[in-house]
């Protein structure tokens, strides 16, 4: 039993769509997101990103469209753990991976397929 | 290039899905960690079987702290120096909290140009525990009826158990709270800290003599005996504490009774894991842990009843106040992004 709501963690493809607006999926994005900063507010869910991820948006960002996320800190041990990682060769595929694995996190907003042949429950759908 | 529906790939199914821990390399330390709590504990137990509980502020940080390296051992640098600086932040609260606690019955020195010194209420808080006792005296009525010297029943042993957890539940919470969720603890500190500061802030505006002081120093009320607070523990075997318990004491501020902090940590810690508790029962049987508590406090003559109502209102408001900031702080943030993506609607005039 964890005594946090569930974790959500927008991956980087998400966070690109999501704060891009002439990207492809945009409109995908904003509307899956709204519904996710719906149940943040009930604190029925916790939105994370990785800190590498998040970079881009580092200053100010808790006074933008990604005030409500969280930070997984990324330390020297997770990197070391996503280059060892043989079954997914992309570094940053691999970082989200063992975030998740290390952080308990079971849902991911993510437009990468990669992530769906994981046990994760990938939004949107 | 369109993909007919019957080209598109389609998503492997449940089963077919590989689990993250059959691709993710395993934390190798985490049986170190889980191997150095549970040692912990079983050192934690005999200490307290054999040595006593150590319950001075000064051994409950050297315990604490042994616990959280135990738990944090191959955790993150950026997690040690966070760790750091809660602990840091903790010490100065304790810190904080015992000078003022015991400075509280001298006044508040302005620059040290003048003094403001409280006046000792004695007979207010005697007054209002007639009022809400019918006229009786509650902590004489109560020792009246129940303590007989040199005989230690079930219900003292049970009253003592409960005053002393006031000394280690709340802290041992804390760490736990540290290891498991840094989210949660920071929620339990805060209300925690709140309570502290309040406490600390009426042991200086409203200095008041506990009904034990008033029976032996004031005659105001019948014979008191104390202490009395350590029989049932003494009973269980556990002199070691009680030593500790008395060195402590003689750094303590006696009038130090309104509110009644005991009453207040016996509410913080079921106060705090109710919303987890699914069975109602279970909640009214948690619940029930703050009333032993106040009814020990009363009979041994250390806090009046309403010194721990007012502890009890003190949890309360500290909860509902930090309830309402964490809202309030997730309804901005919501707020801030919301006001970036949804489009304002044109008013029509």
């Amino acid at each position: 039993m964890s005594l946090d709501p569930p974790k959500v963690l927008l991956e980087q493809s998400f966070l690109l769509a999501l704060t891009n607006p002439l990207a492809a999926r945009h409109d995908i994005a904003v509307t899956a997101y709204l519904e996710l900063v719906d149940q943040y507010e009930r604190e029925a869910v916790l939105l994370v990103a990785v800190s590498d991820h998040l970079r881009p948006w580092q200053p100010g960002r808790r006074h933008g469209v990604l005030a409500p996320v969280d930070v997984l800190h990324v330390g020297h041990q997770h990197r070391r753990v996503a280059r060892r990682m043989v079954a997914e060769p992309d570094f940053d595929v691999a970082l989200s991976l063992t975030m998740c694995e290390r952080e308990r996190v079971q849902r991911v907003a993510t437009f990468d397929d990669r992530f769906r042949s994981y046990a994760l429950d990938c939004m949107p759908d | 290039m369109s993909i007919s529906v019957d080209e598109m790939p389609t998503p492997p199914s449940a089963s077919e899905r590989t689990p993250l821990r059959a691709v993710v390399p395993i934390d190798v330390l985490r049986p170190v960690r889980i191997t150095l709590m549970f040692a912990y504990l079983a050192i934690y137990l005999w200490w307290l079987r054999f040595r006593g509980l150590p319950i001075d502020r000064i051994s409950v940080a050297i315990s604490v702290g042994i616990f959280l390296v135990c738990a944090f051992v191959g955790r993150s640098w950026r997690t040690w120096g966070v760790l750091l600086l809660d602990s840091m932040g903790y010490c100065v609260m304790w810190l904080a909290y015992e000078r003022t606690r015991g400075a509280a019955d001298e006044g508040i020195s302005f620059f040290g140009l003048f003094r403001v010194k409280f006046p000792l209420q004695v007979e207010s808080m005697r007054n209002i525990d007639r009022v809400l006792s019918f006229g009786y005296d509650p902590n004489v009525v109560l020792q009246h009826h129940f303590f007989h010297r040199g005989v230690v029943r079930w219900y003292d042993v049970v009253a003592s158990t409960t005053y002393m957890t006031h000394f280690v539940v709340p802290i041992v919470v804390m760490a736990a709270l540290w290891a498991v969720s840094h989210r949660q603890w920071a929620r339990y500190m805060k209300r925690f800290a709140t309570l502290l500061g309040a406490g600390c802030l009426l042991f200086v505006v409203l200095p008041t003599a506990p009904p034990w002081m008033v029976s032996k120093n004031y005659h105001l009320i019948g014979s008191i005996q104390r202490p009395i607070n350590y029989l049932g523990f003494y009973h269980l075997g556990f002199k070691g504490f009680t030593n500790d318990y008395k060195v402590q004491l003689s750094n303590g501020n006696a009038v130090a009774a309104m509110p009644s902090l005991h009453a207040s940590f016996a509410l913080i810690v079921p106060l705090f894991f109710l919303p987890w508790i699914r069975p109602k029962w279970l909640k009214a049987i948690v619940l029930t842990f703050p009333l032993i508590m106040l009814t020990s406090l009363v009979y041994f003559g250390e806090h009046w009843i309403i010194d721990g109502l007012a502890g009890w209102a003190l949890t309360f408001a500290s909860f509902w106040f930090w309830g309402r900031m964490e809202q309030r702080t997730r309804r901005n943030r919501a707020g801030r992004a919301r006001a970036v993506l949804e489009p304002v609607e044109p008013v029509l005039t």
